[in-house]
């Protein structure tokens, strides 16, 4: 083992002018001799990615409860290569996004209930939810890290209006919600969500962005001096991950780059925020690599990433479908519309696995920044064509530092409410919440045994 | 927050009991299901404190049997109701009140009564299963026949913020035994409870002779083949409670005094031959199978062959 020349603090910070870079978790940040083989010692990190309008349930389900067996069902498929780190839990159940007396309007309460578990007041202006599961963990860990959470998402992050028969669009287009009446919007523009977390404060000031912008240079050009001297701190393997951390970084930049020269080509046809990628999956891409380095760094331990707006018509022409995703999963039946549903959740998962492949990849430790995470991938929905609440389409992947067995399918009694599954994950948190949502409990057969 | 646009529907009725201890349940049940085919009530949840997949698969299969798997539980009118069982096996076991009519076959070797329960994952957890029930309910619109110990009453009552819930929505809670009243008054049960007095149930007797009568034209009937288990007349102390969850204004009703926050449920005698009457009648009502009135898949008609083409015209 190598033993470093000194103890590095886990809030060391690369500085420059009008720019900060947190580091990832480095062997030097533990004490010599014990470093990365102190287990428990790498933080647990949380996320949700929800993905709109229900899935198609007979793609997503594997046959078999306990440890998968054969293939993989297809929307799962691009999953492949980290079966063992998925779990799937069937059965769980969210009644607060069901009518109870509310009518119309299943997509604004559906998404609305996910995370906060109440069901969400029928208003335009008047709003009123809960606080959410995530900001529940970001008020007793946030202090911790530089941002208590991020908030995240690819489309549309209108805050007024009726996107669904009376609900607010605060409803479909927020998962987090940081009071029953304040929602926090996600951030949809990758050059915001970079200067938030790189640049000093919220983000470069116009006179340092112009200057930025007019010479190209890297945020790591600001911080050379700093690296340097960190460099000469650091033993082979740490050089080799400080090395690996500031190459991601800069390939974030490149294509926050070339999406803008790309976006500067491309006449959207609508109003799109700056920095936007016209392309979903780069924009996807660039918005889960900048989590990864949040994680990485240790910058948040808590994200929500809201995949699409709830009740999207966003259409899929770079997967050849024209058509709107919410109207497709009304599909009343029909197979050539529940195909082109089946591949728009495919493009969803292709996406999100390759984000997994990464977090994976990325040692931390005796395990992996995924080995301890706990990244819950659903919906409100199951079936979108129904609006059924029940047995919602959950997936939980990651160990959550060695204490989630995965490569498995775990079906709960019916009408489990999926506030049990958040009560668990907050325990893992080392959050101890008595009650949270409807919760009835915490769920079992997570563990390792 | 009510939705306004729409009517306020008829009481919403939860049903939780032992089934399978006695057939009484079985023939309460039925009769639930009969007013439920009436339009007088909507069964909102079923649930049973006997730990035994038969004693749920049995609740199913009358469910099934009456209301054709269609279910207006939670708004949704499209699906299997689901059934709670407890899982804690204070009341163990199956008894011949389940294992005979769910054993029967048909000449082929097949089952009569399918179900879908074959694992503890193919039932609900009484309490959420409840809580939720109440939640889809208008305000003092929603009636508990309880047919059995209060085992899973009670641990409703334990969910945080349910106290309330059921002071909003319950206008009564119903027990068939005066000693689980006495349970659930003490645990603090926030509705008005009635309780079945002893001699309700004994004074009327459900006749097993409905079996060559009433029943007889039933080719297969789950209720029926229970009550054959024994073929014996059975006492109708849980008839009584359902039926005065839907009709608490039959004059065949009378309420005592209460003591605490409980009344006795008393019969007037001069009404028993009329109040028998109607047990049967709803015990053994046809099936009313309701229609899924959400989004029911369109069944494609087939293409038309094309219309032939005129000939051309020969010069």
């Amino acid at each position: 083992m190598m033993i470093t020349k000194k103890i590095l603090s886990r809030r060391t910070i690369l500085r420059g002018a009008g720019a900060a870079i947190a580091l990832p978790m480095f062997d030097a940040m533990a004490p010599a001799m014990n470093s990365s083989s102190i287990p428990g010692k790498a933080p647990i990190r949380m996320a949700f990615t929800y993905v709109p309008n229900g899935l198609d349930m007979r793609h997503w389900t594997p046959k078999e409860d306990g440890a998968f067996a054969g293939d993989l069902p297809k929307i799962l498929k691009p999953m492949e290569s980290m079966r063992q780190d998925i779990t799937i839990l069937s059965n769980l159940t969210q009644n607060n996004g069901r009518a109870l007396l509310d009518g119309a309007g299943d997509h604004g309460r559906c998404c609305g209930a996910y995370l906060t578990g109440i069901q969400p007041r029928k208003s335009t202006a008047d709003i009123k939810a809960g606080i959410s599961a995530d900001q529940i963990v970001a008020n007793h860990i946030g202090g911790q890290t530089r941002f208590p959470s991020l908030e995240v998402g690819l489309e549309d992050a209108r805050q007024a209006g009726d996107c669904d028969s009376g609900y607010s669009c605060a409803y479909t287009n927020n998962l987090a919600w940081r009071s029953e009446t304040q929602p926090l919007p996600p951030v949809l523009d990758p050059r915001a969500f970079f200067e938030r977390l790189f640049g000093k404060g919220a983000a470069l000031n116009p006179e340092e962005r112009l200057r930025q912008t007019k010479y190209r240079r890297s945020i790591l050009d600001f911080v050379t001096g700093d690296t340097k001297k960190l460099q000469g701190d650091l033993g082979p393997t740490d050089r080799r991950k400080l090395d690996e951390y500031l190459s991601s970084i800069r390939e974030i930049e490149r294509q926050l780059d070339k999406a803008e020269k790309d976006n500067a080509q491309v006449n959207p046809g609508m109003p799109k925020p700056y920095g936007v990628p016209a392309d979903f999956a780069e924009h996807f891409k660039l918005m889960s690599d900048m989590i990864t380095v949040a994680f990485q760094a240790d910058m948040s331990r808590v994200v929500t990433f809201l995949v699409t707006r709830e009740g999207t018509s966003r259409p899929y022409r770079e997967i050849g479908i024209p058509d709107g995703h919410h109207p497709l999963t009304h599909h009343q039946g029909k197979q050539e519309l529940l195909d082109k549903v089946t591949k728009i959740n495919e493009y969803h998962m292709v996406q999100f696995a390759k984000w997994m492949e990464k977090l994976k990849s990325i040692k931390e430790g005796d395990s992996t920044i995924l080995g301890n995470s706990m990244i819950v991938y659903g919906a409100g929905l199951s079936d979108g064509n129904r609006h059924t609440h029940e047995n919602l389409p959950v997936m939980i992947v990651g160990g959550g530092g060695n204490s989630i067995k995965g490569g498995r399918r775990i079906t709960y009694r019916k009408e489990t409410p999926i506030s049990n599954l958040y009560l668990s994950m907050m325990d893992r948190m080392g959050v101890k919440v008595e009650h949270f949502g409807d919760a009835t409990g915490r769920i079992d057969g997570l563990n390792l045994a | 927050m009510q939705f306004r646009g729409q009517g306020k529907p008829s009481l919403g009725v939860i049903f939780d009991s032992d089934m399978g201890s006695r057939v009484e349940t079985a023939l309460a049940l039925a009769v639930l299901y009969g007013l439920d085919g009436k339009n007088e009530c909507r069964v909102v949840s079923i649930s049973s404190s006997r730990t035994s997949l038969l004693s749920a698969a049995y609740c199913e299969v009358v469910g099934r049997y009456y209301a054709g798997a269609v279910s207006a539980a939670f708004g949704a009118t499209s699906r299997t109701l689901p059934v709670g069982l407890a899982a804690d096996g204070k009341i163990p076991g199956e008894t011949p009140l389940l294992t005979t009519p769910l054993g029967r076959k048909n000449p082929d070797g097949s089952i009569v009564y399918q179900h879908g329960i074959e694992k503890l994952i193919d039932t609900a957890e009484p309490p959420g299963l409840i809580r939720n029930a109440f939640t889809a309910q208008h305000d003092q619109n929603a009636a508990v026949v309880l047919a059995g110990p209060p085992l899973n009453l009670l641990k409703v009552l334990s969910l945080p913020g349910t106290k309330e819930l059921i002071a909003a929505k319950v206008k009564y809670l119903i027990c068939s035994s005066p000693l689980a009243a006495k349970e659930l008054e003490a645990a603090g049960w926030p509705s008005p409870i009635i309780s079945v007095s002893p001699s309700v149930g004994s004074s009327v007797l459900f006749p097993a002779s409905t079996l060559t009568k009433e029943f007889a034209e039933f080719p297969a009937h789950p209720v029926a083949d229970a009550l054959r288990v024994k073929s014996q007349d059975s006492p109708t102390g849980e008839l009584a409670a359902v039926l005065y969850a839907v009709r608490s204004t039959d004059k065949a009703f009378a309420l005592s005094e209460p003591v605490g926050n409980t009344r006795q449920l008393m019969l007037e005698p001069a009404e028993k031959e009329r109040l028998l009457a109607s047990y049967i009648e709803l015990a053994t009502a046809k099936p009313v199978v309701r229609q899924p009135r959400f989004r029911r898949p369109i069944v494609e008609e087939p293409k038309k062959p094309d219309a032939p083409k005129a000939e051309p015209s020969k010069p």
